[in-house]
């Protein structure tokens, strides 16, 4: 059964490419932590010596920092500006990393050597970034046609009930939970192709995106339906965790760091099993 | 009065004879009325019929003239006075402009009137604005005397909802007809001289009107289902298919109505109040809890300020197509806003449910001239807007009502003030369109509010409910002015508390209503020295000049200071805890009126905090965060925040990494 070997060779994969998650944490952990020290600073400063912390003690209310009165706007503003900046920078970073993950997890033994990690990261950069551009771009044309245009077709006859919206948005979203992990099965066997291969052929990869992921479709396709479901379950579990823990200590905030920083690593691992199946059913 | 009463009565007659009587005892005097049949043809978006309208003159003048408001010709150009202020345009094409005619105008005598018709633009002289029509009399109207007018008109809505308008075949009819202005007379409303108070349509502010009896005749197609202000008498389809509704209001400023084949029904029962509720389907999930809002709206506001007297009340949520019509008030019929599956922690609906039921009070009863004095209707309005919502959506939270985080009305209008550049732009005397910068709806709905809960911080909200019974029960059915509610307050402040807030309250009102001045006070800092024990040069007689260093006798005495400043202009007074670190409090009031106040202690124990204004009695202050002070800052609560956010970005980049 290729469904079952690719969980169990994804997951394995993952396991022994530790190492790799371990730098992809330390690095993406790091590159944000700078970008947190202005906030930290803003605040401290903003809020001085106040004892009107408590009113943030068990939530969040959001009247709360309306109250900084001329420097809320310029910080909102900033951080809003600053958002967009941090997630193209983030792009970058991971697209950067994901060469050296997919190098580790074919290689898919314990002694991978981080330095190997990173001679395939700075190889594959650009060709896995061209290749994340153009799937993305294939993704969003057929959101468009998919989702778009039955919403303006629906939106323009004017007969068109609430009622109707909102049945055709439930069967899109599920029309697109279909269709998302075809255009993920794509993206991973080219890179997984790319770096089995040591190529750097953009479009013969992508090519063998498409062959690999239709080649034995149903193995493959569930295997990603399978792993996108797991995956938004998931983060959908830490968003409940995390919301719900509110410390109100110096320890509890230490609790927080650390159980967020284990939540978000097995994140890493969901991600890297994912990799890892598609790369155990390319060596199949 | 006696003068009107004959007049009156031969009115009452003349429009009780075919229609139910709501009121036995009119609420109002009542001095206009109209008795209406219409069509709606919804080809043509057009409502065209005859209307037979009066108005007693109460004055002790004749009078030559009557004027009428024609709201909807502010859509018949892009350049009315109404697509000025708002910088729209009615549409592209034809059937997207809204416009008003008379066909036909006779006086009682049948006299032809429409000769002596002309637009006028009282506000601005914008000869583009057709929205004031001036109609000379054939003949004067004598003091006490009535003017009947016959009308034939057509009514064209427009396609750009605004307050009024039409999508497809949803209809929303308001500020459709010919509609009298208000004959205000000497003494009334401060105003100096007698005299047409008709304002132009303006792009913010609606309301100014005599309570009127409407007696209106509808006629849609019969798959049409219909709503309005009025008490429905009868309902049948005629035999080519259409369906006609009669309706009577009595005591309402003015009628509104709407019609749409798409409509679900829904009907609930508040005491003697039948509440019916329109809503496009897909909405059925929320039909329960905009019930639930209207009828919190009716107990709090019947307990707290005086009785909703009609027996009928109808409100809409419109489909999103008809979205324009939303957060709209008409008295007996008012206009919600939602969308489907709103979040239950999102009061969003329930919210202008409140607000726009509110207005039947603020406006509809307490019919204030919303065009010169908006706060009054929106500020007051949203004043108790936001008392109901944080009462019955759980306190502090009435607009966003989540576990993890929420948002209480107060705060969110206090937000909208204190976070507005031009908070200090102007105070809240300029005529609705005359408020600079855009500032219109930040001062008069949410600085108003803003200043009126601050005036409950300090009075009390027993004697804010005493102010609003007693302007109820002078001013409900008539027309108040700020000067009005003013005199309210300041007897009914002095009666229930002596002079302890001064002779009257005229100094919080030059401040807040008349004043452009923020409120900000600073706690700058606590200090604790201990106390030293003598050590210096003394002077002996056995030994001259020698040191002498004292012991200090028992425990260690601290010297404890709270410094407390005063940024902002306004002086109000406010209380200021302090925290000893032994757990004893005590609180100081200070009247604010210096820059600066030090509050010296001496004892054992350090001063560990100090707050100004602890219960948030003082709304109006611009920044809460500098009215605290502590020695030891608690930072856990900020450091969790960024923590949280820190993580949400990892998972992020992440996730949008594919
Ligand atoms: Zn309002």
């Amino acid at each position: 059964m290729k469904f079952i070997k690719a969980f169990t060779g994804g997951a394995t994969r993952a396991f022994r490419s530790f190492k790799a998650l371990l730098i992809i944490w330390l690095l993406t952990f790091s590159v944000l932590a700078v970008f947190s020290f202005p906030l930290k600073s803003f605040l401290n400063n903003a809020l001085g010596s106040t004892a009107s912390t408590s009113l943030l003690k068990d939530g969040f209310d959001i009247s709360y920092f309306f109250n900084l009165g001329n420097s809320f706007v310029p910080m909102m503003s900033a951080i809003s500006g600053g958002i967009l900046i941090v997630l193209l920078i983030f792009f970058f970073l991971y697209t950067f990393l994901n060469g050296g993950l997919f190098d580790s997890l074919l290689a898919n033994r314990w002694n991978y050597k981080p330095s190997d990690f990173f001679r395939s990261s700075t190889r594959y950069f650009l060709s896995y970034l061209v290749i994340m551009l153009l799937v993305i771009l294939m993704i969003t044309i057929v959101l468009f046609l998919v989702v778009g245009l039955p919403l303006i077709i629906q939106g323009a006859g004017s007969s068109g009930s609430e009622e109707a919206t909102l049945k055709l948005v439930s069967i899109l979203r599920f029309v697109v939970l279909l269709i998302l992990p075809i255009f993920l099965l794509v993206a991973d066997y080219a890179r997984v192709w790319l770096a089995a291969n040591k190529h750097c052929k953009i479009f013969k990869a992508l090519g063998y995106g498409f062959k690999g992921t239709f080649k034995s479709f149903f193995g493959s396709y569930f295997f990603m339906l399978v792993m996108v479901i797991v995956q938004a379950l998931y983060v959908a579990l830490v968003v409940k965790i995390l919301s719900g823990y509110t410390p109100d200590t110096a320890g509890g905030i230490f609790l927080l760091f650390l159980l967020s920083q284990v939540l978000f690593f097995i994140k890493l691992y969901l991600r890297a099993l994912r990799y890892g199946g598609v790369a155990a059913l390319y060596q199949i | 009065m006696k003068r009107i009463i004959l007049p009156l009565f031969f009115l009452a007659c003349f429009i009780y004879a075919r229609g139910q009587v709501i009121f036995y005892e009119p609420m109002s005097e009542r001095l206009t009325g109209y008795s209406m049949d219409v069509e709606l043809d919804p080809e043509t978006k057009t409502v065209s019929g005859s209307m037979e309208a009066y108005w007693v003159n109460n004055s002790r003048k004749w009078v030559p003239d009557i004027q009428m408001h024609m709201y909807l010709n502010a859509f018949s150009s892009n350049r009315s006075t109404f697509y000025n202020e708002n910088h729209g345009s009615p549409g592209s094409s034809e059937i997207d402009y809204g416009w008003i005619t008379i066909n036909n105008i006779i006086n009682h005598k049948g006299t032809d009137l429409k000769r002596h018709m002309e637009y006028i633009q009282p506000d601005d002289g914008n000869p583009y604005d057709k929205t004031v029509l001036r109609i000379i009399l054939a003949e004067p109207v004598a003091p006490g005397d009535t003017a009947l007018l016959y009308i034939d008109f057509t009514s064209k809505l427009p396609s750009n909802i605004r307050r009024t308008g039409f999508t497809d075949d949803f209809f929303f009819v308001a500020q459709w007809f010919p509609k009298f202005g208000v004959y205000e007379t000497k003494g009334m409303r401060n105003v100096e001289k007698d005299g047409w108070n008709c304002h132009q349509f303006h792009a913010n502010s609606e309301f100014y009107a005599n309570h009127s009896v409407y007696k209106v005749r509808i006629k849609v197609p019969g798959e049409y289902i219909v709503g309005s202000g009025g008490q429905l008498i009868s309902e049948e389809i005629n035999d080519e298919g259409f369906k006609i509704l009669n309706y009577r209001a009595e005591d309402i400023v003015d009628f509104a109505w709407t019609a749409w084949p798409g409509y679900k029904e829904y009907e609930d029962q508040w005491e003697h109040v039948k509440i019916r509720f329109l809503s496009p389907p897909g909405r059925e999930d929320q039909v329960d809890r905009q019930f639930t809002a209207v009828k919190n709206a009716l107990e709090y506001l019947n307990e707290h300020v005086g009785p909703f007297p009609w027996p009928h009340l109808t409100f809409v949520d419109p489909p999103a197509k008809g979205a324009g019509a939303g957060g709209m008030e008409y008295t007996t019929i008012f206009t919600s806003a939602s969308a489907p599956r709103m979040p239950e922690f999102i009061n969003m609906p329930d919210m202008v449910t409140v607000h726009e039921f509110g207005h039947s009070y603020f406006m509809g009863m307490l019919a204030t001239n919303e065009f010169e004095e908006p706060w009054m209707d929106e500020g007051i309005n949203s004043y108790w807007e936001s008392r109901i919502m944080d009462h019955y959506y759980g306190p502090g939270k009435g607009i966003i009502n989540h576990k993890y985080f929420w948002l209480s009305d107060k705060e969110s209008q206090r937000m909208g003030y204190v976070y507005s550049s031009n908070r200090t732009v102007s105070d809240n005397s300029p005529y609705a369109w005359q408020y600079p910068h855009g500032s219109y709806g930040m001062l008069s709905y949410q600085k108003a509010t803003t200043w009126l809960l601050t005036m409950q911080g300090i009075v009390g909200e027993e004697t804010m409910d005493e102010i609003f019974r007693t302007y109820y029960k002078e001013w409900a059915f008539k027309h108040p002015s700020a000067k009005d509610f003013i005199k309210i307050t300041n007897r009914v402040v002095t009666r229930m508390h002596g002079d302890k807030y001064g002779e009257n309250m005229n100094w919080f009102f030059d401040q807040t209503l008349y004043g452009t001045g923020i409120v900000d006070y600073k706690l700058a800092g606590i200090s604790n020295h201990k106390e030293r024990s003598f050590r210096g040069m003394v002077n002996t007689d056995t030994a001259g000049m020698i040191l002498r260093k004292d012991d200090m006798a028992g425990d260690t005495l601290y010297t404890s200071v709270v410094r407390v400043e005063r940024l902002g202009e306004v002086k109000l007074p406010v209380e200021i805890k302090i925290l000893f670190e032994d757990g004893t409090e005590l609180t100081e009031y200070w009247h604010g009126k210096s820059r600066y106040i030090d509050y010296e202690y001496s004892g054992p124990n350090k001063i560990i905090r100090a707050v100004i204004d602890p219960d948030y009695k003082i709304p109006m202050d611009v920044d809460y965060i500098n009215n605290s002070y502590t020695i030891k800052p608690d930072t856990v609560p900020q450091k969790r925040i960024i923590r949280k956010l820190l993580t949400f970005m990892q998972f992020l980049t992440h996730i949008i990494s594919l």
